[in-house]
């Protein structure tokens, strides 16, 4: 009975010491570790956060092949940052669904976040914020591109995202003139 | 989709695609104008932009919560400044009249705030002075010389992102659809209306609506095509209709479809909802109209021949009398078009000289009440407006249904003046309607409906166990549908008795029934006392007096299938 008592009581003291543990650590797929904070995993991400509460959490570093370091850099930058500014509650129940939640916009320090980053650490961003189901990440990331987008020629467009025109110039010279009002200045 | 994705792979290190959600999602947070300007990058985005309604509607979703969040801001901004018409805004449009040949560019109002305007002499100089205020933002020119006389403005407010403009010059009258987020215009094919005076033109009533179960945008317009009280209402549907065709006949659906959308843009902001294309009427267009069912030639039983919601506004907002007629006809939808339609009878004298039957008096209307619907009593408050008490329009010529509205309306608020009002009579009976056809043969129709429900149902009430046979099945027929025996008349809709049933409004006071019911009062009255014989009394009176009612609504029917013959 004893030993039994015993056994139970390290196990709970084991499962104690799990959840004190207050960090995941993440492995990206170039094999850097990041630490993160539980907390603000599980509340940012819902990948991480279903990830937590069904125990698949490596202690030696979760496998994220998808994500580069670079990115997954700025995922745990980001999530720091996300829990050391005060959360409002708007913002969190604002990322609950996506695509039909209003969107809110970004606030200060989201702004400046995505202002630092080059176009390939952003997309490559955008891109980790949807494989971990990051919709408030996604949103600002999102609204950057956007807002990088606006009042860019169709050129500069096909330059950024690496497009191919496959318009012959004919075509082109159709659309352009039936959408003449479109290409006056913003 | 897929495509879309392949075009984005990036020459990166890891050369993985965005997926496709990310592409739409950031595209939906373009504006309207700039959206449209990357339909040039490559065909998968021009198919996407273009035709995806799953797009459409997450980029108007985004466009909504922008343009709210931006127009507090700037609402904010322009207080500070004390300036409302500083609002950025499209710079100007360009809108092709029909024929192309000639072209209009439209400049805003700040820069041109002294523009040269013939001034009628027969209008008020105090009514113009508030048009010049609020509601004239466009000036037409043309492109070669200087101003166009007379001026456009826009009919409607934002209808689902798509604005009725209106220039009116003497003589001549264009009528464009316009998209204020992308500056697209379309020009109506409204420049031959059958009208058999120019000035009646002029007062041609023009609504716009959006259906959003079909998502189809309409324009409907009323005139008189001549001095009579004929009243033309013709529809045109956008991207389908090549010319306006007669509103379609039957009853509206129940309200309920009706869904209001509550993103309502204000004309002068930049709304960037987006709607993709306003298409010109083409052959293929024309063809299919032509090919389709002739239309009915018989007019105006509904203004709306989809669920369609027409513009709003509040009470107290100053709005042109379409708009007014717009909310009242959602309501009710016949009795209200006639009375909008009233109010700018082009014979009518108080209306001739009423700005407001034609003009905007103020587009900075507030933005229209929240909820599905207007509530009934606002509803019955415009119709008071509008039938003259107070409103700015009059009613000139009344017609049946608007005495019987009101008599409605006076009955429940106060019972005891029913007898004071002379009682109407059923609508075609008024002699000169019936020979008008359309609009009174198929309203009587539903007043035959409600009558006979209304019979039904006293009937019922009285002799719940009874059975009547012949006497009710024949009401039970006419209030299934009024016009079965009537084969002459292609108007009837089976939908018309229905809706005559569940609205079981109180009885519309038809001459020979307000008169038998009247007599059944008194005689209940008198009967009334002898205890013993009061219930099997009241059975025959009820009897009676649905014999009496039948008779009356076969009466009618013969006076009407007499008049439609001739």
């Amino acid at each position: 009975m004893e030993v039994d008592k015993g056994k139970g009581e390290a196990e709970e003291t084991r499962k104690v010491a799990e959840a004190d543990r207050d960090t995941v650590t993440l492995k990206s797929s170039d094999g850097k570790l990041f630490e993160v904070s539980k907390e603000a995993a599980a509340r940012l991400s819902t990948v991480l956060a279903g990830m937590i509460a069904g125990g698949s959490i490596d202690d030696n570093g979760t496998d994220l092949k998808q994500i580069g370091s670079e990115a997954l850099e700025n995922v745990v930058d980001y999530c720091n940052k996300h829990a050391n500014s005060i959360p409002s509650a708007a913002l969190i129940s604002s990322s609950i669904s996506f695509n039909t939640a209003p969107f809110k916009e970004p606030e200060e320090w989201e702004r400046k976040f995505v202002d630092r980053l080059s176009h390939d650490a952003l997309f490559d961003l955008v891109e980790a914020a949807n494989f971990l189901g990051m919709e408030r990440l996604l949103d600002v990331t999102c609204h950057k591109i956007s807002e990088m987008m606006k009042g860019k020629s169709p050129d500069q467009i096909r330059e950024v995202f690496n497009i191919k025109n496959d318009y012959t110039k004919e075509e082109l010279e159709e659309i352009r003139q039936e959408l003449a009002w479109a290409f006056y200045d913003d | 989709m897929e495509d879309i994705f392949h075009d984005l792979v990036r020459q990166r290190g890891c050369a993985a695609p965005l997926p496709d959600e990310i592409v739409e999602d950031v595209l939906a947070r373009l504006p309207a104008r700039s959206l449209r300007r990357f339909e040039c990058v490559s065909w998968p985005w021009r198919r996407l932009i273009i035709r995806s309604p799953a797009f459409h509607s997450l980029h108007s979703q985004r466009a909504g919560a922008a343009g709210r969040q931006g127009s507090q801001n700037r609402r904010k901004q322009v207080g500070s400044r004390g300036n409302r018409q500083n609002r950025p805004g499209p710079p100007f449009i360009t809108v092709y009249t029909e024929d192309l040949n000639s072209k209009f560019e439209f400049v805003r109002f700040p820069p041109v705030p002294t523009v040269t305007r013939p001034v009628s002499r027969y209008r008020r100089p105090a009514v113009f002075a508030r048009q010049a205020r609020h509601c004239h933002p466009f000036y037409a020119f043309r492109p070669g010389g200087g101003a166009a006389q007379g001026q456009v403005f826009p009919v409607s407010k934002s209808c689902h992102s798509l604005v009725l403009l209106r220039f009116s010059e003497y003589g001549t009258h264009y009528v464009w659809v316009w998209n204020p987020s992308t500056g697209e215009t379309l020009a109506l094919p409204d420049r031959r209306i059958p009208c058999s005076n120019n000035a009646a033109v002029s007062s041609v009533l023009y609504g716009m609506g959006y259906c959003s179960t079909t998502n189809r945008y309409k324009v409907v317009r009323m005139y008189h095509p001549d001095e009579t009280i004929t009243i033309m209402c013709e529809v045109f549907t956008l991207d389908e209709s090549a010319w306006w065709r007669p509103a379609a006949t039957g009853w509206p659906p129940p309200l309920d479809h009706i869904n209001v959308t509550n993103k309502y843009l204000p004309i002068f902001g930049r709304p960037d909802a987006f709607r993709p294309n306003l298409r010109r009427p083409n052959a293929q267009m024309y063809t299919r109209q032509r090919n389709a069912e002739p239309p009915s030639p018989l007019l105006f039983v509904r203004v709306l021949d989809d669920p369609v919601w027409f513009g709003a506004a509040r009470r107290g907002t100053q709005c042109d009398s379409a708009l007014r007629l717009s909310v009242a006809v959602c309501r009710r939808p016949l009795v209200c078009a006639l009375r909008g339609a009233h109010c700018c009878t082009p014979g009518g004298r108080g209306a001739r000289h009423d700005p407001c039957a034609r003009f905007p008096t103020s587009i900075h209307a507030t933005p229209p009440a929240p909820g599905p619907c207007l509530p009934q009593r606002a509803a019955a408050r415009l119709c008071e407006q509008l039938s003259g008490t107070n409103g700015s329009c009059k009613i000139i010529n009344q017609s049946p249904f608007t005495a019987r509205q009101q008599q409605h309306h006076s009955q429940s608020r106060s019972p005891s003046k029913v007898r004071g009002h002379p009682p109407a009579r059923p609508p075609a009976l008024s002699g000169r309607a019936v020979a008008r056809g359309a609009m009174a043969s198929a309203a009587s129709w539903a007043w035959m409906a409600e009558v006979a429900s209304e019979e039904l149902a006293k009937l019922e009430a009285a002799h719940p166990g009874r059975r009547l046979a012949p006497l009710k099945a024949e009401l039970e027929r006419l209030v299934a549908d009024p016009g079965l025996d009537a084969a002459a008349f292609p108007l009837v809709s089976p939908r018309i008795a229905t809706v005559g049933e569940r609205k079981r409004r109180k009885p519309p006071a038809g001459g020979a029934t307000v008169r038998a019911r009247e007599e059944g009062k008194r005689r209940r009255r008198v009967t009334s006392t002898p205890p013993g014989g009061a219930k099997v009394d009241r059975a025959e009176m009820a009897i009676e007096r649905a014999e009496r009612c039948l008779e009356m609504i076969r009466a009618f029917k013969r006076g009407l299938r007499a008049a439609w013959i001739h």
